[in-house]
């Protein structure tokens, strides 16, 4: 949703009040409290970026210790100023977090937050218990350390009123909120969406997934050890107890999930909504009702899980915007259904056509590829071929080795036997999104499009594979889906869309991607005939403009016989036989191993 | 010393038995209904509170009143299941899959019952003392807890039991039905929420069990929940997830590597080697040592 004017209005008189509050307000209780907000919300948008990656971290305390201790630690042994010791924490924690992270990327889910909690659970018990560590350094176990006062001195991070730690809070909580806001306009953004909505489908559009999850997680870490130093200047007292507790990382986790981790203010909200309640029932009722706010929390927390699971952003967003349409501010809806949106450039036409290689070298080549799964073999000395700029059926029975055939030529498995070069090249012990990268794309059988991303964000990660820039993406992104001609429901929603309209957005998807070949696995299964003839008519023009191959599974043996040039024809992991299609369909052995009496008939 | 030794490895396994006793339940739940139950630590200390007031109140020793707290906790999981995680599925079905929603669901569900705890029963230690199966019999040359060896045979009894109940039965064949494929055996007419009702239930129901049987020799209090939680989420990962024998198997290793480890450093770091060799596992054998279930 693009801020419209009134919301920039509205950010910039909150930053006005923010910035002005302790020029009216001296009471330190209520600074206090705000300082809480800053901090929680920088914490939380720094956590959201690794919950960006699909992730949910529940021991993002280890590394608010880690940059507590850092700066710490330097300044008392040896008088490094804290503003420097606070780089030097986080750059630490943020080696830390990808050495810790690389391993534990390829666990999802419950078995990533366990490994997160094991690991500060390790950190804290080894700092409770160590007196003196590495190097001599006098962690002092659970006594924790005491920054010595040195009353006003801005140099080493040390001040006497509040207000300083006040603008500083607010500055950090801004510094999180512009990252977070940048990242996601930008590749890293659209990708990170791609890996939460379908690892598969992103791999096939070229996404390095490692890479893209340890620079979401190496940022996170970074802000997250700024944040501990902050929190040891402001309390002077650095305590491995809560610091590195699981208790702080639930904490912080909450504060993103309440307020909606999906979006750049969600997590601002969180904490503007639960810092000020928890700061106020621990200090007014912690003494007779101790473990009421936790109780609050964890109420809080399962009725927004139940009810509101993606956070209270996005409904307070859509109460403003008709609170605004009310007052007849605004006009706003979905961007597709406002009127006199901007309408986005003209398309422009589409990439040169690829000078079709004179040589006779084939752009991809099969020799002797086999798979075995388990006993079963899916696929046996398999050979097959293809020019540049042809497009050949891949057909037979279900079982007969065609999806595992793609699924090596995209790098998904690795072949047990064989060759695959394309373009020259060997693609054994490539990852697919290498694959992408070298120009071969794909689409999948059970479709996979990222489920919360619109149709035009969709196709806009494809085409981050050869642009950069937003806007780049979006024109090549607006071209591939005028191709399929589907470019008029491009802000609708991946889980909105039927199965043929998933087929389409997957073609445009990978045709973003700026393919040499084009892998298609059942494009046109589950359209009616109409549709069908269309899509297939859209190939062909995408073929000769473009002059890309591709390569058709298909059980629609008209759509077959209409599109290819040649056919081969899969039987229990074999190569049957391969031909124009004619001459395949004439031959009995096809007729006895696939296509049937009838069909030779017909 | 090899005496010494050999009196770590028995008071490990003793100690892997009561690890293993409360994890089966977890196991159970996550292998058929896939929640990761981040309520389980809470849950055990509510068990055990219920056994604690009724020998506190009412004079009832913790062993006989494994058949009150037992069946109690069978209805509090099955509720749970029913009224709090099935919404959830039902959603999940119908929209975007939200995989971590019901782990954080749970977690909430663990803050309301450990605080509400602590705002009813403050945060004192209490413990029950008993005559009946307390104290210590000779073992060899050492002495062994009797309450301690108690939880030990009780945990190979309910593992035992609930292995039998799932390949014997026929409710155990419907709950191995759907842990194995929720669609497919919905469509052979299994009621797929009534199995993970019921999974719930029992595996609630076993905790409780193994929650009144060492009333008498842990302090309940509300903040027990957690580290008692972590070190059965270590205890089915280790085994295998999905894998009720897994998790005993699990259990015992991690009792016996934190008791033989506490020879060599001090007891607090010895937890250190759990930890790490339950991340070593985690990183490098997901699926455990015994588990059946792809990651």
């Amino acid at each position: 949703m693009s801020a419209s004017p009134l919301d920039r209005a509205l950010i910039v008189a909150a930053l006005s009040v923010f910035a002005a509050v302790p020029l009216v307000v001296s009471d330190i209780v209520y600074l206090h409290i705000f300082i809480l907000i800053f901090y929680f919300a920088f914490l939380a948008s720094a956590w959201s970026l690794v919950a960006l990656a699909g992730q949910l971290s529940l021991g993002h305390s280890a590394f608010l210790g880690i940059g507590a201790y850092t700066s710490t630690l330097l300044f008392m042994e040896l008088g490094v100023t804290p503003w420097f010791g606070m780089l030097a924490g986080a750059l630490l924690a943020t080696a830390v977090g990808v050495v810790v992270g690389w391993p534990a990327f390829r666990l999802r889910g419950p078995y990533f937050a366990l490994t997160t909690i094991a690991f500060t659970e390790i950190l804290r018990i080894y700092v409770e218990n160590t007196e003196t560590g590495p190097f001599g350094l006098p962690l002092r176990a659970a006594m924790g350390l005491l920054i010595p006062l040195r009353g006003e001195a801005p140099a080493i991070f040390q001040f006497e009123g509040k207000v300083p730690y006040y603008y500083v809070g607010l500055a950090m909580m801004c510094l999180a909120v512009l990252v977070s806001h940048s990242m996601n306009r930008m590749r890293i953004g659209y990708y990170l969406a791609a890996i939460r909505g379908d690892r598969d489908a992103a791999e096939s559009l070229g996404i390095n997934i490692t890479t893209y999850n340890l620079i979401a997680m190496a940022i996170s870490c970074f802000l997250t050890a700024l944040g501990g130093t902050f929190y040891a200047q402001y309390f002077r007292y650095v305590n491995p107890t809560r610091l590195l507790g699981v208790d702080l990382a639930i904490e912080i986790a909450l504060v993103g999930l309440i307020g909606g981790w999906q979006t750049v203010l969600g997590p601002v909200i969180g904490s503007i909504l639960l810092s000020p309640t928890s700061e106020i029932i621990r200090g007014q009722l912690g003494g007779t009702y101790a473990g009421l706010h936790l109780f609050l929390y964890g109420l809080v927390m399962m009725l927004v899980i139940l009810f509101l699971p993606k956070g209270l952003h996005d409904p307070l967003m859509a109460l403003l915007a008709r609170i605004e349409a009310g007052l007849g501010l605004t006009t706003r809806g979905r961007p597709a259904e406002a009127p006199g949106a901007p309408e986005p450039a003209p398309p422009a036409p589409l990439s040169p056509i690829r000078a079709r290689a004179a040589t006779s070298a084939p752009l991809l080549e099969i020799r002797g590829l086999a798979k075995r799964f388990g006993g079963l073999v899916a696929v046996n000395d398999f050979d097959l071929t293809v020019a540049d700029g042809e497009i050949l059926g891949l057909i037979g029975p279900n079982g007969a080795g065609k999806t595992t055939v793609f699924n090596m030529a995209a790098c998904y498995f690795q072949p047990d036997a064989g060759q695959i070069a394309f373009a020259g090249k060997s693609l054994i012990g490539l990852r697919p999104d290498q694959a992408c990268a070298l120009g071969i794309g794909r689409t999948f059988q059970v479709t996979k499009p990222f489920p919360e991303s619109t149709v035009l964000a969709n196709v806009m990660v494809g085409a981050f594979c050869r642009v950069r820039s937003t806007r780049e993406a979006r024109r090549v992104a607006l071209e591939a889906l005028d191709t399929v001609e589907f470019a008029h429901r491009r802000d609708v929603l991946g889980h909105e869309l039927t199965v043929a309209e998933r087929k389409r957005v997957e073609v445009a998807r990978a045709l973003a991607t700026g393919p040499r070949l084009l892998l298609l696995d059942e494009p046109i299964a589950g359209l009616n005939a109409t549709e069908k003839a269309h899509l297939l008519g859209l190939l062909r023009e995408v073929r000769d403009r473009r002059g890309l191959a591709i390569i058709l599974v298909e059980h629609d043996m008209k759509a077959v016989m209409s599109l290819c040039e040649r056919v081969a024809l899969m039987h229990r992991g074999e190569k049957l036989l391969e031909g124009a299609p004619a001459e395949v369909a004439r031959d009995p052995r096809a007729i006895a191993a696939y296509l049937g009496e009838d069909y030779a008939a017909a | 010393m090899i005496e010494t030794l050999a009196q770590s490895l028995v008071t490990g396994l003793l100690l892997g038995g009561f690890y293993g006793a409360i994890a089966i339940g977890l196991s159970l739940i996550f292998g058929i209904v896939r929640v990761v139950n981040f309520a389980h630590g809470s849950l055990l200390m509510a068990a055990m509170y219920a056994s604690y007031w009724l020998w506190a109140l009412l004079g009832v020793n913790p062993y006989l009143s494994i058949p009150i707290v037992g069946p109690l906790f069978f209805v509090l999981g099955y509720a749970v299941q029913n009224v709090l995680i099935r919404p959830m599925f039902v959603r999940e079905r119908a929209l975007v899959i939200e995989p971590l929603g019901v782990l954080l669901l749970m977690a909430g569900f663990d803050l309301v019952l450990s605080n509400l705890a602590l705002l009813f029963f403050r945060a004192d230690y209490r413990g029950a003392t008993v005559t009946f199966g307390s104290g210590t019999f000779p073992f060899f040359f050492m002495d062994l807890s009797i309450p301690r060896t108690l939880v030990f045979v009780l945990a190979f009894v309910m593992t035992g039991g609930l292995a039998w109940l799932l390949k014997r039965t026929e409710l155990g064949t419907a709950i191995r039905s759907v842990g194995q494929n929720r669609e497919a055996a919905a469509l052979c007419g299994v009621n797929v929420y009534r199995v993970y009702n019921v999974t719930f239930g029992l595996g609630t129901a076993v905790l409780a069990i193994a929650g009144a049987a060492i009333v008498p020799f842990y302090y309940v209090n509300p903040a027990m929940g957690p580290p008692l939680a972590i070190k059965s989420f270590m205890a089915v990962v280790l085994g295998g997830l999905g894998s009720v024998p897994g998790a005993l198997v699990g259990g015992l290793v991690l009792g016996v590597v934190e008791s033989v480890a506490a020879q060599f450093v001090p007891a607090t770091a010895a937890a250190i080697f759990s930890f790490v060799l339950f991340a070593v596992v985690l990183l490098t054998r997901p699926r455990g040592l015994m588990g059946t279930l792809d990651v």
